[in-house]
């Protein structure tokens, strides 16, 4: 019985919370030709425990399917039942609300404060079991956030193929006004819903452009710390250290790891001159070579995934605008010709296609450029989008937004279909997110 | 149109606290040993530290201020502000005649030196918006060097759109965030 009205509780819950998350979530139809997502249900998880349980992980779950613009979610009002176990499923209830997967599970506290997890995936016509474990055990509750990404990452590789997202994080960069003091920098790393922010770096000074290196062993970021010009730093995760690199006279914009996570390649302005460099870090003279020669300003350097050639915005033409240039050094190609500007371009992991800023005449917004067939898709409204970043496997893309002269970061699903807009602390400003690669790639299943 | 009065506001401040930070940079500049001409090894022009100090100073009357006329328009050497139009590094006639008034000063005052601080406005991105800016304070640079001024007496340094003067969302204060600030 106490079950049944905790159930009958959860269930209004989750009815209440949901309207506010359909009115957060902008749809912005790119073709019109998109079609739906895949329909699924997402059971609110069994809790055998006291009390409420420590973290919904089916609503976590359906945010992130949600976000992902490949999956319906369909309303948990329309459930016919709650399965917790395999033995309680109906497929009949499923295949009437045309739901093609069902998730569902159960957690349980045992001994030592640790929690017992136990889902499972199916295909509801197939009737057949796709995904889940059993009893896997997790020792802290600050886990099941990640367990519930992982449900997710699961999910998308059975159901669609797609490559994990979830079990990742992001970087980036909040500004607080404080009266007395006047700007607070921080540098923090969150989940990739943007829940768990921690803070890595905090200065008076300007902080900016953080990359991940690919091994998610650094965060290479441009720091106003020494107040004479900006330099690179890079902040090490697992011991917390900031160092100093690229220690050149002359100052130090957008540094970019490479994919091996051997170099970095930045914007460096050196005799007047803004060019573009690659960076070794780790050798004791830290090796500089430099990429690009011309008296316009180059930034904004990003690695093609194999390696062999980098992205970079320059205003060679009159107008920011993107070109491409082999690692070897040559003669750059000039990339993007439509739009009055385009800028800060990076390459989907798969490398087909372009994602950047463009100003087609409405402002800065983000658009997606094929380099099949030359088309710029804008996937944004705003009018001051920047610093777009894949997810791990390009499903979707965080950038930063500004309304009301504050900075926030949003997430649109690379299909246009959804937009996750990330809540931050009230006062804070937030920017130039990077979205890390994955955490575990051997974890996620 | 601009708006007259907040501009006066902006330049009244910036005549302040450029006033105020003058006797620190000048004791930078004994320590710099060499004309960097990557130009960005400024000092805290723009920290948020000069900011704070330089008011809790409250000596707005040295020399400088001194110097500088009450007549902000019309003394070129009262404006420390030059703005520039989008995306663009150009001097205005009115923009050049500022500088040049500020390379004359520079050039009559040897021991003086500044710091030129580039800045742009929102649109465009972060990146961008620094390399814009810093190209900005070398156009200014580049005037003080044809007059003959001393490469050892000028620093420059971009802060993009991370330090505007004016957080409106509009052509009006966007105008205002174009700009090269002349910091004594």
């Amino acid at each position: 019985m106490r079950r049944i009205r905790l159930c009958f509780v959860f269930v209004c819950l989750i009815y209440l919370l949901l309207p506010f998350r359909v009115n957060a979530v902008v749809t912005i139809d790119i073709t019109g030709g998109l079609g739906s997502g895949m329909p699924i249900a997402v059971v609110p998880f069994e809790w055998q425990g006291k009390g409420a349980p420590p973290v919904d992980l089916a609503k976590i779950v359906t945010a992130d399917l949600t976000r992902s613009g490949r999956f319906d979610v369909l309303p948990i009002r329309d459930y016919l039942s709650r399965p917790s176990h395999h033995s309680e499923v109906q497929f009949k209830d499923w295949q009437l609300i045309k739901a093609e997967a069902l998730i569902f599970g159960r957690l349980k506290p045992i001994a030592g404060n640790r929690i017992q997890i136990e889902w499972q995936l199916w295909d509801v016509f197939g009737e057949k079991r796709i995904g889940g474990y059993a009893e896997r055990i997790v020792h802290e509750q600050s886990q099941l956030r990640k367990k519930a990404h992982q449900i997710s990452d699961r999910t998308i590789k059975e159901l669609i193929g797609q490559g994990a997202e979830f079990d990742s994080s992001m970087a980036y960069v909040c500004v607080e006004q404080i009266a007395s003091r006047g700007p607070l920098y921080r540098l923090l790393v969150a989940d990739s819903d943007g829940f768990a922010p921690q803070e890595v770096v905090k200065d008076s000074n300007v902080i900016g452009s953080p990359s991940w290196s690919p091994d998610r062993k650094y965060i290479a970021f441009v720091s106003y710390s020494e107040q004479k010009s900006p330099k690179v730093f890079v902040y090490e995760t697992a011991t917390g250290k900031v160092t100093k690199v690229a220690d050149f006279k002359g100052s130090a914009h957008a540094p970019s790891w490479s994919p091996n996570s051997r170099l970095i390649a930045l914007s460096l302005s050196i005799n007047m001159n803004r060019d573009i460099y690659l960076l070794d870090p780790f050798t004791k003279n830290q090796k500089l070579t430099r990429l690009t020669r011309h008296s316009a300003a180059d930034t904004s350097p990003s690695w093609a995934p194999n390696g062999r050639s980098l992205l970079f915005t320059s205003d060679r033409s009159g107008r920011p605008q993107i070109y491409r240039i082999p690692v070897t050094g040559g003669n750059p190609v000039r990339i993007t010709f439509q739009g009055r500007e385009n800028s800060r371009a990076s390459f989907d992991p798969d490398a087909k296609t372009i994602v950047m800023v463009t100003n087609q005449g409405n402002g800065d917004q983000i658009g997606v450029f094929s380099l099949s067939n030359k088309q710029m898709r804008i996937l944004t409204g705003g009018r001051l989008d920047e610093s777009p970043t894949f997810s791990p496997n390009g499903s979707m893309i965080l950038y930063s937004t500004k309304r009301g002269g504050r900075a926030f970061l949003e997430i649109v699903s690379t299909n246009g279909r959804n937009t996750y807009p990330l809540k931050f602390k009230q006062g804070f400003s937030c920017h130039s997110p990077a979205w890390s690669p994955l955490i575990d790639v051997k974890e996620t299943n | 149109m601009r708006n007259i009065l907040p501009l006066s506001v902006f330049m009244l401040v910036a005549i302040i606290l450029t006033g105020c930070a003058s006797q620190r940079n000048i004791d930078d500049v004994a320590e710099i040993e060499e004309w960097n001409p990557i130009g960005l090894d400024s000092d805290d022009g723009g920290d948020t530290g000069l900011v704070s100090s330089a008011l809790a100073e409250g000596d707005a009357g040295d020399t400088l201020s001194g110097v500088f006329s009450d007549d902000e328009f019309g003394d070129p050497l009262s404006r420390r502000v030059v703005y520039f139009e989008y995306d663009s590094n150009t001097l205005t006639p009115e923009a050049k005649r500022i500088v040049e008034a500020h390379a004359n000063y520079l050039i009559s005052n040897p021991d003086m030196a500044l710091v030129l601080e580039g800045h742009a406005d929102e649109r465009g991105t972060r990146e961008y918006n620094l390399a814009l800016g810093e190209s900005r304070s070398k156009a200014v640079a580049e005037i003080f060097l044809g007059l003959g001024v001393n490469q050892d007496a000028i620093r420059i340094i971009s802060y993009g759109e991370e330090r505007p003067v004016d957080l409106d969302q509009n052509e009006a204060a966007w105008s205002l965030n174009r700009r090269v600030e002349i910091l004594y």
